[in-house]
Formats: C-alpha cells, sequence, structure tokens
C-alpha cells in the first residue's frame, strides 16, 4: 500500500532540516510545536544538540492556544526567553500544528520585530515534507533578511570577491554531511577542493554580513541551490555544484550501458561519488535515485526520484543493478537483493550517527571494485 | 554561541516559597505551557517522544500479540527509527505517513482500515491487536477516533485501538499517559473473579527482582499476582480479569483502575512509592490492616535499615536531585533529608499531588531550591558547580557532571524495601568510586 512504511524509518522532516540551518547562527530559534518536534530534532535530527549549545526552544503550544489563536501568549513567552539569552534574531520554525490552525506567520513576525527590534525569520514547514524543504524554506527566509539589510532593500550591489579568496559552502548540515569538520570532508570527496578556504555557512561558521565576500559559492545540496541561484542574481558570485553539472551524453551511449551501479543517496553527494567514479575508469552505467530532491539539470537519464519503501526494491529488481550503494537501513526495504550491497550512511534516512570515515569507506569500497 | 550572553542566573524557586504561596497558585516555573520549554539534553530523557522508558508508543505495544501503526506527519514518527531500535520495538512499527492534502480532507482517516488489512494479512507473526496511534494533528482536528478504530477493526478482522499520543494535551484533564493505561486494560472481559489473584497495575515493566511486595501479597492470601507488562499472549493478559483487586502503584493509573472498577467490578487501592523507612512500613502496616492481616515485614526493614546505616555512615552528604528518576523527586528529597542528608537542589516540575511531600520538606529543608529543567533559564545553568555529593537521576547528572552521578531509573521497577534498599547500595556504590563520573 502507497504510504504505509515498516521496513524504512520516516526520513528526517522539513523542521528539524530548518533548525540545522540556523542552529550555529545565533538566534533564537522557536520550534512552534507542544513539544515533541522539538524533542525529536533535539533528540535525534540535530547531532550538534549534545556538543554545541543553541538557544533553540519549543513554542510549548497547548490545545487551548491552538483553538484560541493565543498569539499574544507565544509573543510574551519568547520575551521571557529574550531576558534569558541575547541573540542576533529570532525564527520561527513550523510543524504540523501551526499547519492545522493556519498560523499568520507574516503578522506574527511584525508583532515580534516592533515588541523586541531583532530581525525575525518565519520557516513554514509544516513535518509533513523531507529536510532538504525545509532547509532550502530557511536558507530563503535568512537570505531575504540578510539582503534586505545589507543591500539597501535590495538596491545596492557589491562587487563579488574582490581580493577574497573564500569559497562559499551553501547547503551542508549534518543531516547529509557527517563529523564537525565538513570542509575536511569535502576535501576527502572532491579532492580539487583541497588548498581552498571553504567556509560551510551555518556549519562550523556563521554567514557573514557581507555576503558578496566570498569568490566563489558552490551547492553541495538541492536545497543550497536557490541560495547560490539568488547570490549570483545579487551579487553576480559565480557558483558550482558539488558532482558537478549533467554531463552531455550521446543518447545511444546511455542507453548501450548495462545498468550496473545505483547510488541512494543526497543528490549531489551521489554525482559527487559518480563522478568520481567515472574518473577512475568505473565499467558500466552509474544510476542516481534518491527519496529527497532530485534536481532535473543536475540529473541524467537514468536517474530516478523514489516515493515510497516499495519503490527502491522495484527499481533494483527491473533493472537488475549488480551493486546498490546507500544507507544500511535500504537493505531491509529490498530484502531479496542478490548482488552487493555498500554502505553509504545517510543520517537524513536512517538517523545512524557515523563518522566521515564511514561515508568515505564505503566510497573507497566502490572505488576497489569487489571485495 | 559566541554571538549570545547569557543575561540572568537560571530562575528557581525555593521550597519555603512554593509552600507559602500554596498549590492553587502553583508557579509559571512548574507549568510547562507557560513559557518556552528547554529541551536541553537533560530533558529529552523525558521530553522527547523518544524519551528513554516508556513513552504512548512503547507503552502501548505493551499490549500482547500487538504491532503499531502510527499515523501522523513524518515528524512524529521520526524518533521511533532510533528509540524503537534501541528499546526493541521497530519491527512492531508501521507508519501510515500523511500529507498536508490530507490534512485537509481528513483523507489519511479513510486510509487506515486498509492499512490495518494489510498489516493483519502481511505482518508476521500475525498480529491479533493493531494500536493506531495519532499524534496532536488530530487532536485539533477532532478526529473520532473510536469510530475510526471500529471501522478498520471489521476491516481487519481483529482489534484496533486508539492510541492517543496528544503531546498538546500533556497538561490537560486525561494526558496521553493517562488515556493510554487505561486503552491498555480496555479489551479484557469481564470474568469469574478470583479472590487470591491481584494486578498490579500502573508500572510498564514488572517489580524489579527480589521485591518484598510479592512476598507480602503471598503473606495476605494472594497466590497469583499478575502484571500487564509480563504478559505475553492475549490468553495470559486475559488472566487480569480475574483479579479480586487492582494495586495501584502509579497515580496515573488510577483511571484505568476506574474502569476496571465500573467495566468488570474488580475494586482498587493505591500504594506510594516511598524512600522514607519509617513511611515504607507504615504504610504495609495500613495495607495489612485494610486487607485485614497482619504483615510480617520484619527481615525487609532491617535490610533497608542496615542499607541507611551505611550511608549515615558517610557523613551529611548533599544531592540533586532529578526528575528522571525512579522515584517522586520531592518525596525523595524528604526521606535523604530524614536520613540526615542535605539536598541543596532538586531539578523537576511540580504539581499539586506533590504538596503534602512539600510541606513536610518546607519544615526541614525550606531552602532547596528547585529548578524546573524545561525553564528557559536552564540554558545559563553553570555546569561547573563541584559542592554537591551525589546526583540522582540522569538529568540531574547532566547539569552537575562533576558530582557523583546514580541514574536509578530502570526500566524494572523499584518498590518498598526492596526499593530503598537498592538505592542506598547504588550511592554506596558510586561513593566508592576514586574518581567523580564526568
Amino acid at each position: 500500500m502507497r504510504g504505509l512504511y515498516h521496513y524504512l524509518p520516516p526520513f528526517a522532516p522539513d523542521d528539524s532540516g530548518a533548525v540545522s540551518v540556523l542552529y550555529e547562527l545565533g538566534g533564537l530559534v522557536v520550534v512552534m510545536d507542544a513539544g515533541g518536534c522539538t524533542g525529536n530534532i533535539c533528540g535525534f535530527d540535530e547531532p550538534r544538540w549534545h556538543t554545541k549549545e543553541s538557544a533553540l526552544y519549543s513554542a510549548g503550544i497547548r490545545d487551548i492556544d491552538a483553538i484560541m489563536g493565543r498569539d499574544d501568549r507565544l509573543i510574551s513567552k519568547i520575551g521571557n526567553a529574550l531576558r534569558t539569552v541575547s541573540c542576533r534574531f529570532i525564527a520561527l520554525i513550523g510543524t504540523p500544528v501551526p499547519s492545522v490552525i493556519g498560523t499568520d506567520y507574516a503578522g506574527l513576525k511584525h508583532l515580534l520585530e516592533k515588541r523586541y527590534g531583532l530581525p525575525v525569520l518565519t520557516v513554514d514547514t509544516t513535518g509533513m515534507e523531507y529536510y532538504d524543504r525545509g532547509e532550502e524554506k530557511a536558507y530563503k527566509s535568512l537570505l531575504a533578511e540578510i539582503l534586505k539589510r545589507n543591500t539597501g532593500n535590495g538596491t545596492g550591489k557589491t562587487a563579488p570577491g574582490e581580493g577574497s579568496s573564500v569559497t562559499g559552502i551553501w547547503g551542508a548540515t549534518p543531516l547529509d554531511f557527517p563529523g564537525e569538520d565538513p570542509e575536511a570532508f569535502l576535501c576527502e570527496l572532491m579532492p580539487e577542493l583541497s588548498g581552498k578556504m571553504l567556509r560551510c555557512y551555518g556549519y562550523g561558521c556563521g554567514i557573514p554580513d557581507n555576503l558578496a565576500d566570498a569568490e566563489r559559492n558552490i551547492a553541495v545540496s538541492p536545497a543550497g541551490l536557490k541560495a547560490v541561484s539568488v547570490l549570483k542574481e545579487k551579487f553576480g558570485t559565480e557558483f558550482s555544484v558539488l558532482g558537478g553539472s549533467r554531463p552531455v551524453r550521446k543518447e545511444q551511449e546511455e542507453h548501450a550501458e548495462t545498468p550496473s551501479l545505483l547510488i541512494v543517496h543526497q543528490q549531489m553527494i551521489a554525482n559527487a561519488i559518480r563522478k568520481r567514479l567515472e574518473g577512475k575508469g568505473f565499467a558500466g552505467r552509474i544510476d542516481v535515485a534518491s527519496f529527497f530532491m532530485l534536481e532535473p539539470d543536475y540529473a541524467e537519464k537514468n536517474d530516478v526520484p523514489l516515493e515510497g519503501e516499495g519503490d527502491i526494491s522495484k527499481l533494483v529488481s527491473e533493472r537488475g543493478y549488480q551493486t546498490v550503494a546507500g544507507d544500511p537501513q535500504l537493505l531491509n526495504a529490498m530484502p531479496e537483493f542478490p548482488g552487493r550491497f555498500v554502505e553509504l550512511p545517510h543520517y537524513a534516512v536512517s538517523g545512524d550517527l557515523c563518522g566521515p570515515d564511514e561515508l568515505l569507506k564505503g566510497i573507497k569500497r566502490l572505488e576497489n571494485g569487489n571485495d | 554561541m559566541s554571538e549570545r550572553k547569557i543575561l540572568r542566573e537560571p530562575e528557581y524557586e525555593t521550597v519555603k516559597q512554593v509552600v507559602m504561596r500554596g498549590k492553587e497558585e502553583i508557579s509559571v516555573h512548574s507549568v510547562s505551557a507557560c513559557r518556552l520549554f528547554y529541551s536541553s539534553p537533560a530533558t529529552l530523557q523525558y521530553n522527547s517522544p523518544g524519551a528513554f522508558g516508556f513513552g504512548v508508543k512503547r507503552a502501548a505495544l505493551l499490549m500482547p500479540e500487538s504491532v503499531m501503526l502510527l499515523v501522523s506527519p513524518g515528524c512524529c514518527g521520526r524518533i521511533s527509527a532510533a528509540a524503537g531500535n534501541r528499546d526493541g520495538y521497530a519491527d512492531k512499527m508501521y507508519y501510515l505517513t500523511m500529507s498536508e492534502t490530507d490534512l485537509v480532507t481528513g483523507r489519511h482517516l479513510s486510509k487506515i482500515a486498509e492499512a490495518c488489512c494489510e498489516i493483519a494479512k502481511t505482518a508476521k507473526p500475525a498480529p491479533k491487536v493493531i494500536m493506531v496511534c495519532i499524534t496532536c494533528v488530530d487532536a485539533l482536528l477532532g478526529t473520532d477516533m473510536d469510530r475510526v478504530c471500529r471501522k478498520a477493526e471489521e476491516a481487519a478482522g481483529i482489534p484496533v485501538l486508539p492510541a492517543y499520543m496528544y503531546a498538546i494535551t500533556r497538561e490537560g484533564k486525561n494526558p496521553p499517559m493517562v488515556m493510554i493505561r487505561e486503552t491498555l486494560y480496555s479489551l479484557l472481559k469481564k470474568s469469574a473473579q478470583d479472590p487470591e489473584s491481584v494486578n498490579l497495575l500502573g508500572n510498564f515493566a514488572p517489580l524489579q527482582d527480589m521485591n518484598e511486595f510479592p512476598v507480602l501479597l503471598k503473606q495476605a492470601g494472594f497466590s497469583h499476582i499478575r502484571e500487564l507488562s509480563a504478559c505475553r499472549t492475549q490468553e495470559e493478559y486475559q488472566e487480569l480479569a480475574k483479579a479480586g483487586l487492582n494495586i495501584v502503584l502509579n497515580p496515573e493509573s488510577r483511571s484505568a483502575a476506574e474502569m476496571m472498577r465500573n467495566k468488570l467490578g474488580i475494586g482498587y487501592c493505591e500504594l506510594t512509592r516511598l524512600y522514607s523507612l519509617p513511611k515504607i512500613r507504615k504504610q504495609y502496616a495500613l495495607f495489612g490492616a485494610a486487607l485485614g492481616v497482619k504483615l510480617n515485614d520484619e527481615a525487609f526493614y532491617e535490610e533497608a535499615e542496615q542499607a541507611v546505616s551505611r550511608l549515615k555512615a558517610h557523613g551529611t552528604l548533599s544531592f540533586a536531585i532529578g526528575q528522571m528518576v525512579n522515584a517522586n523527586p520531592f518525596e525523595l528529597a524528604l526521606a535523604l533529608t530524614g536520613y540526615g542528608m542535605k539536598v541543596p537542589m532538586i531539578f523537576a516540575g511540580y504539581t499539586a499531588e506533590d504538596f503534602p511531600f512539600l510541606r513536610e520538606l518546607s519544615a526541614v529543608s525550606p531552602e532547596t531550591r528547585i529548578y524546573s529543567s524545561l525553564d528557559p533559564s536552564m540554558i545559563g545553568f553553570d555546569r561547573t558547580a563541584g559542592d554537591i555529593d551525589v546526583t540522582i537521576g540522569k538529568d540531574a547528572g547532566y547539569y552537575l557532571p562533576l558530582s557523583r552521578n546514580a541514574d536509578f531509573n530502570s526500566v524494572r521497577q523499584p518498590f518498598g524495601y526492596r526499593g530503598l534498599t537498592d538505592l542506598m547500595n547504588e550511592t554506596e556504590r558510586i561513593l566508592g568510586k576514586t574518581e567523580a563520573v564526568v
């Protein structure tokens, strides 16, 4: 039955993704829930919670608050928290509860900004989409606020990266990129980045006041793509994408190749792995599949979006892949797969915390062929 | 956090302040809905869908031979992956995730019967009961889950019961953990009563080994002592309906006991988990008197008394007590104070039901500070304080990592003299360590 899951857990939701973008940026982050969603984020989807403090709170909404629409109460609670800890901004993160009651985010933003004199970001996540949609929304809200202040309502323009050697990384969060040093991991994944001054915004470093400061930006996930596009539009900062653009192939070439390897992961990480393998002379066709955003401009012809847990076993059996690489949980959903399975842990899928070494180990296994 | 500054010290109240104000005016610090929650790593132990111990999902799956269908937005089920693997129920979980369209149209409700049919046909081993767990959104939508479950039951051919994981009604009249306890006993069918059978209600795991309570119950003439958590099959579960008496060991089971009295004719009484030695003895004496027997608890009393004496031999120690502990933190504070110890800090919310202990504590330790772990100001708690000898509870251990910590939060439940003896022994064990546990 479509929509019924047993072998795969529910994946990281959009509210977790939104928090993962804002976590290190010095704001008062308020998850608009009754307590459970925040518990899920802090206790599970945000591994930094146990190592790096953040002013992340639950709104503690109760049924009567929702029924009566007591926004004044929420505003007063936020004021109380602001007396405890100084913050650069306030962020409101949506969950299923505001989604049901139709919370007026614009109204709340206006009232909070007027009352407390801080910028307010609102992210209308619902808890019903996946983490990458929440990340994308959080970047959008964040950039809108920063650009509004930095460029005089978007009219000013600064020359991109003059004299700067910084490469800005957008779209990296612990939900995709394991470990505490994402820049080092990216250099391992893409050795051509070594020696560059990488800055993973919101993951190990803050966001600079002048967003035009970077010489170049790289989107390392589909969620970061709109951010780098906005910065290109505003400042002319060139960007590239992890794993590169879609290669131009002859159609007969695509059909001739035997489907050999399926990589199931976040699209751009999977693309980067594919590029590495192809660069090392991997024989056979490599396809990418993802339960998350699959940007057509960065997908090859046989790349596939996945919807339910039944899709993966169906795809694998229909195409007859010899090797599948992905989060170990996927094996539960395709118990009869006869081929070789290579583990590429993905936190947003299984929630099993791994270090960057484990992901790199999987990539090395793919490079080494049979083992 | 380099860009943030802590602007004020964590807020607390003294026991004296709390008692002077009275239970009619419980402070905002203890009413979670009155402020933003700070879900510190300490509070995650109990303030999260994946909390350690038993939340609604794990508790509902105590129904023998059951599986669970969680019907919710994806975010509500996410943590079940980790908690289910950790606590061993992942194989019993099914998820029906909902979209915004489902919410607007109520379409998800029409899928439940189909999902239950599929589960009943395909799950191995075949379940005998399906627990359908729903979350805050259905609370707000006012979903009639009884009706939905009846329809699913007709379609699937096995009982389908609702489990309400409504965080949004946590402080309401029927909080989720009270409702799930009622649900768990709702499949019992009226049966001939056996006066020698007794049920222990309230715990989601059996009493600890070597506990004196079953021995004392046998002295009182009860030859069959049953707990839901020990039932492995539906047949064993139905034996619970034969009891002549229910004993409530956790107040959250009171309404379940009431329901069983009305539906099955089983009377009940309530006993409290205590750590004060004289009070444990008194409670057993009163219980025996109510049953018309004199319980011989001498050997158990002496063992506990010796354990307390060993603790006393360390002199006056200072304790901090958390909420994540198999005890009422205020009663435990009172008991420790009675043994000559000091309790400068308690990390816990309080309710009107705690006032009998708070009043007594106010008389002997009025300056004890009560911190609410969920208060936003707890982000500024100075975790380097080192003047507490022992912390009890994992949350207290988080706030004071330089002190020696006894979790005292096992799944198997302590009670009575054995509970006190084990706590004293555990404290003794950690005091024996040469270095603090950090």
